[in-house]
């Protein structure tokens, strides 16, 4: 037995060949980063090296409970991650419908080859396009609000609309090349289904709910379960492109702190502690999104 | 078929007039802000003290673009960059990724499900960025084009993709091929990479996607402004007052007490630079995107 396998890990050598520094780029990349969550637990100087630094025990972590800073983040990284499922995850199955429901093809494929565009931008073009759209004194959302008499806002720069400023700016990127999936699904919905439906005098609504929605839950309940793991979660390029100071307050999210605590004040420890305890509650918020999927249908769950 | 059968009711041509209308209306709110900034890019400056709403250029005024793209602008080194990454990082990343996957494809590779286990898990946990940050540092790679691409350079979900696709070539080609005396590498080239062209195209377009949107290496392991990526760099020109310093003929007007452009007008102008070759680009190549990812997803 051993012999073979020798023989046959022989026979495969050039594969393997090929595919070392392929390993050691993922242990390098990947593993060596995923042990170096370590580091939450050590007093990390770059001076001292990983293994000279000495263990700390749970010293960031009583750092952290005690820090509002992260309680802020935290707080505003769990609402606005909240929002922007509420909204920005409906939203594709909506359009994928509404897609689906349209009968001029060539309308249908010019609306959809547009709302794919922002997902090729990245968040410094959007946040180009905000600050131009938004801008008080020559923005277009301005200018109207000044044609009709009203006083312009410096939305970008308003701490009471960066919230919304969050959710838009993600719908606006996401909702069409999130709906390519789910329109996928219901190509593959068996047509006699609507006939029938159509024969018993279902209208289109009643059609969307018996059998179109009916057709996509189960991948509706797995990509759902897909974005839970994105509870806790707002992205550090949006965050960084879309937040100035004055916005901090209902802006500022775990993923930026820890960018700004750890490489940019060089807390290397405690930014690593941060990013962990953040990691640590969207895992458990996942589990339970799973175990509450696998009870509503089974075909949902993801694992 | 049988929509023609059937006669639409009233109440299904108002559903469809409606859904039409929601879906027009869902096109042009994607649309309006390039509209906004392209025309904003392109109106004379009396257009920003005097008109109330902008909506058309009283003429085409290129002037912002001149001082953009002029000379002695620093967006150059942006493009240089980004050009270098979305080229020399999408052919690194392709290879490496065709490589893999066409290794794990092979069915009776000895630990093949355990090798793929071992970078499938990686999608799932990481470190998180200090971790990271710290082995870029720590390899001296800050402060390198290099940052920007080996820490990113495979994408274990494209390589995946990559290795389904291979999967799929029929068996009896390749044992064709092994019976003509095809060695290894005479495999990749003759036939593996003629055959897998298509999706070598989608997958390339992914990385060059990923790479021309460089955004986080440029901010975490770059500090040479020299060195930042055209995302970054865009990203400092909206977020700081003075533009002279980036845009040289910009200064030179200024100082010789010409004139002031406005700065939104400015900005709109690196917006629509940094971002038309992306639009121009995307029309034609957009299908392969929709392709790789249906594929992708329905297969699990």
């Amino acid at each position: 037995m051993n012999k073979s396998l020798g023989n046959q890990i022989y026979k495969y050598r050039i594969y393997f060949l090929m595919i070392l520094p392929v390993i050691l780029w993922y242990i390098i990349f990947s593993y060596i980063p995923m042990s170096g969550i370590l580091l939450a637990f050590k007093d990390y100087s770059v001076y001292k090296g990983f293994s000279e630094s000495p263990w700390v025990g749970l010293k960031w972590f009583r750092f952290i409970v005690n820090s509002p800073d992260f309680f802020r983040a935290f707080r505003n990284t769990v609402v606005i991650s909240f929002y922007m499922l509420v909204f920005t995850f409906p939203a594709p199955i909506i359009l994928a419908i509404m897609l689906n429901e349209c009968q001029r093809r060539y309308f249908k494929r010019i609306v959809q080859t547009i709302s794919y565009l922002p997902h090729f931008l990245s968040w410094a073009v959007i946040s180009g396009l905000m600050i131009s759209l938004l801008s008080p004194s020559v923005g277009f959302v301005n200018q109207i609000i000044k044609l009709f008499g009203g006083e312009a806002i410096y939305f970008m720069a308003e701490v009471s609309y960066i919230r919304a400023l969050y959710v838009i700016s993600a719908l606006w990127k996401g909702i069409g090349w999130g709906s390519i999936i789910y329109l996928a699904k219901i190509t593959t919905i068996d047509p006699q289904l609507y006939e029938s439906a159509i024969i018993d005098g279902a209208g289109k609504f009643k059609q969307i709910w018996h059998i179109t929605l009916p057709s996509m839950s189960s991948l509706i309940t797995m990509m759902l379960v897909f974005s839970s793991a994105g509870l806790c979660q707002v992205g550090f390029e949006q965050a960084y492109n879309l937040i100035i100071s004055p916005t901090y307050d209902k802006g500022m999210v775990i993923d930026y702190y820890v960018y700004r605590m750890g490489v940019q004040q060089m807390k290397y420890s405690f930014g690593t502690a941060v990013g962990l305890a953040n990691s640590v509650i969207s895992i458990i918020l996942l589990a339970t999104a799973n175990t509450v999927a696998k009870r509503i249908n089974d075909e949902g769950a993801i694992w | 078929m049988y929509k023609n059968i059937i006669r639409k009711s009233v109440g299904e041509q108002i559903f469809l007039c409606l859904n039409n209308a929601v879906l027009f209306m869902l096109g042009f709110a994607t649309l309006l802000p390039f509209y906004i900034v392209i025309v904003n890019s392109v109106s004379p400056p009396e257009d920003f003290l005097f008109k109330e709403i902008i909506i058309w250029p009283s003429k085409l005024d290129l002037q912002y673009y001149k001082v953009v793209l002029g000379k002695g602008s620093t967006i150059y080194n942006a493009y240089k960059i980004t050009a270098f990454l979305a080229t020399a990082g999408t052919f690194i990343s392709l290879a490496i990724t065709t490589i893999t996957a066409y290794v794990l494809a092979q069915r009776k590779l000895p630990f093949r499900s355990l090798l793929t286990l071992f970078m499938v898990f990686t999608m799932y946990f990481s470190g998180g960025m200090i971790p990271a940050y710290l082995v870029v540092r720590y390899l001296n790679l800050i402060d390198t084009v290099w940052a920007m691409i080996i820490p990113g350079m495979i994408g274990t979900y494209n390589m995946l993709l990559m290795r389904n696709f291979i999967m799929g070539i029929p068996g009896e080609i390749i044992e064709a091929a092994t019976i003509d005396g095809c060695s290894e590498l005479c495999m990749i080239i003759k036939i593996i990479l003629p055959i897998s062209t298509a999706s070598m195209a989608t997958i390339g377009l992914f990385y060059a996607v990923q790479y021309w949107n460089t955004f986080s290496g440029g901010v975490l392991y770059i500090n040479s402004a020299k060195l930042r990526p055209l995302q970054v760099y865009l990203h400092h020109i909206l977020n700081q007052a003075t533009l002279q310093n980036d845009f040289k003929e910009l200064g030179e007007l200024m100082q010789q007490g010409r004139y002031k452009p406005p700065s939104e007008a400015v900005q709109a102008a690196t917006i629509m630079s940094a971002t038309l070759p992306i639009i121009f680009v995307y029309p034609f190549v957009q299908k392969y995107f929709v392709k790789g990812i249906t594929v992708g997803s329905l297969k699990g």
